[in-house]
């Protein structure tokens, strides 16, 4: 009985001393541990946030198999960084809303954060954000992408991004001729 | 070629982007990316996130899209794509050029255009993509600038009517799903014997019905134009152009489902100079008072009909104005959610004003040597049916993109 009553009460500390803790800690599908600001983690991921409020963090590492350890650095570092900014000063001055679009530019911090990254880097970003809900990050990510695409042809794209062809010549012409007009403008 | 009517459409469409100029969605942001070629997987990103990317791009980088490979060609072409690239593209206006031809530099953000050379023939009508602009009498002529489609609707003269007005609104029919013209148009009735009795109607065109149909009968009195009107809640309104409102003093509203009229209260007394636009989710009214003075109500409860003096607008700086003609009459559309862009139909220059702070962002805003129609216009990828439904009248002249 006594024994069962002290692990109870060690259990009720742990639990106490987890809720209390500040970090998350995520392990990635190769088994790399990272720590990341309970706050920013619950704000910035909807998957995330899920987890925290359902308690299903684990304490020695949330296994987050789907996303490897350069992505999951990639992603904690975007959350630390996102804590520790203030909005710059474009930002405020840009703040009256003139589109319709939803999508707000990136931050110069944003933009610099998703320039550095190889392409293999940032399309495994993108997957890290889309599985885990952060609204912002792929928000940021695909901007990215599509600033690499605009005002390409479709051989540029398919070079930049090591994409086959899959057409047969003939089904080609048949949509070039259809769509003539798009390859004349820019 | 001459004689040949050139119509104002996609690259040769002369519309400025409703943000602010320093914003625009293919502005030239350093994409400077020199990465070589090796390594980027896309084709491992599921369909969702690529869509995600792809929605983001001009209209013709899209279309480009289709041609790299089968499967972001079958990724561009989905219905829930079309509809996600369309919800994303930037809200513009679309000018009337002053001049005849005469590019306007795209670093003004105002893209090239071919002007019409007819100067009484423009564009009526802008929805989900679509321009409307009547041809001759009873010949409307529609088209989507971006896909390059065009078409006629169902013509209303010489049958059923002897002569059309230009138009009264344009919709979309939510339960059919169809698009719809209100247009008013003059029946003679032959019965009457020797001497035809002349009665204007209201009719709705529809693409797919050959025959306009007769709705209600219209007020006799010969309007100028039926000024676009504003649509909110699936309802159209007419507040000033337009001959019932003119008479009753009241707004004219058409419920786009039912297909019915009635009236409802408007905020000011039927002297003062005002146009309806839409601001923030909300009708609202800009009522001018003088060319540096205008108040902004807001219909704040729709159903009660209660209208709310929202904004207080007074010192506004002076405009340019066009060859310094004095601008008869002004006009004010949204350009978000707390700003407004004031001009007036003949004036090449426009004020914008931002309502939260209350001051002048731009006291002359450029619009090149254009005037603005106050029509707003978004680019849409989606595919309609009734240009494949609605056959070309042999009366249409065509359309050049």
């Amino acid at each position: 009985m006594e024994v069962d009553k002290g692990k109870g009460e060690a259990e009720e500390t742990r639990k106490v001393a987890e809720a209390d803790r500040d970090t998350v800690t995520l392990k990635s599908s190769d088994g790399k541990l990272f720590e990341v600001s309970k706050e920013a983690a619950a704000r910035l991921s909807t998957v995330l946030a899920g987890m925290i409020a359902g308690g299903s963090i684990d304490d020695n590492g949330t296994d987050l198999k789907q996303i490897g350890s350069e992505a999951l650095e990639n992603v904690v570092d975007y959350c630390n960084k996102h804590a520790n900014s203030i909005p710059s000063a474009a930002l405020i001055s840009s703040s009256i809303s003139f589109n319709t679009a939803p999508f707000k530019e990136p931050e110069e911090w944003e933009r610099k954060f998703v320039d550095r990254l190889s392409h293999d880097a940032l399309f495994d970003l993108v997957e890290a954000a889309n599985f885990l809900g952060m609204e912002r990050l792929l928000d940021v990510t695909c901007h990215k992408i599509s600033e690499m695409m605009k005002g390409k042809s479709p051989d540029q794209i398919r070079e930049v991004f090591n994409i086959k062809n899959d057409y047969t010549k003939e089904e080609l012409e048949e949509i070039r001729q259809e769509l003539a007009w798009a390859f004349y403008d820019d | 070629m001459v004689g040949t009517r050139r119509y104002p459409t996609t690259s040769s469409l002369l519309s400025i982007p409703l943000c602010s100029p320093c914003l625009s969605e293919d502005g030239g942001v350093g994409t400077q990316w020199m990465m070589e070629a090796a390594g980027g997987c896309i084709r491992d990103l599921c369909d969702g996130v690529l869509a995600d990317i792809l929605a983001r791009l001009p209209s013709a980088s899209v279309l480009r899209c289709r041609v790299v490979c089968k499967s972001w060609r079958r990724v561009t072409t989905h219905r829930s794509f079309l509809a996600a690239h369309a919800a994303r593209r930037p809200r513009e206006m679309i000018l009337r050029p002053q001049f005849y031809p005469k590019a306007v530099s795209t670093r003004q953000r105002l893209l090239s255009f071919h002007p019409c050379c007819d100067g009484f023939v423009f564009e009526r009508y802008s929805l989900d993509g679509l321009l409307v602009r009547m041809q001759h009498s009873g010949l409307f002529a529609i088209c989507n600038p971006t896909t390059r489609q065009w078409t006629n609707l169902p013509a209303l003269t010489p049958e059923p009517c002897c002569s059309a007005g230009s138009g009264c609104g344009f919709y979309l029919h939510r339960s059919s799903g169809e698009y719809r013209l209100l247009c008013d148009g003059i029946e003679r009735n032959e019965a009457a014997g020797s001497n035809p009795e002349l009665r204007r109607y209201y009719y709705i065109i529809a693409a797919s019905t050959a025959r306009p149909r007769r709705l209600a009968r219209a007020p006799s009195n010969p309007s100028l134009l039926y000024e676009a009107p504003v649509a909110y809640r699936g309802v159209l309104h007419w507040l000033y152009y337009q001959p019932e409102a003119r008479r009753t003093g009241k707004m004219l509203a058409f419920d786009t489902e039912a297909e019915t009229f009635r009236h409802m209260s408007q905020p000011i007394d039927r002297d003062t100079k005002r146009n309806l636009f839409e601001l923030d989710g909300c009708l609202g009214v800009a009522a001018v008072k003088s060319l540096t003075s205008l108040d902004i109500w807001v219909l704040e409860d729709y159903k009660m009909e209660r209208w709310e003096l929202r904004h207080r607008i007074d010192n506004l700086p002076m405009p340019r104005l066009y060859y310094e003609r004095e601008v008869s009459v002004s006009r004010v559309i949204s350009v978000g959610s707390d700003a407004i862009l004031i001009g007036s139909p003949g004036c090449y220059v426009a004020r914008m004003y931002d309502l939260k702070e209350k001051k002048v962002i731009y006291r002359d805003f450029e619009l090149g040597e254009a005037t603005p129609t106050f029509l707003v216009f978004t680019e849409s990828l989606v595919r309609h049916e009734l240009f494949d439904s609605c056959p070309r009248s042999p009366d249409l002249e065509p359309i050049d993109f």
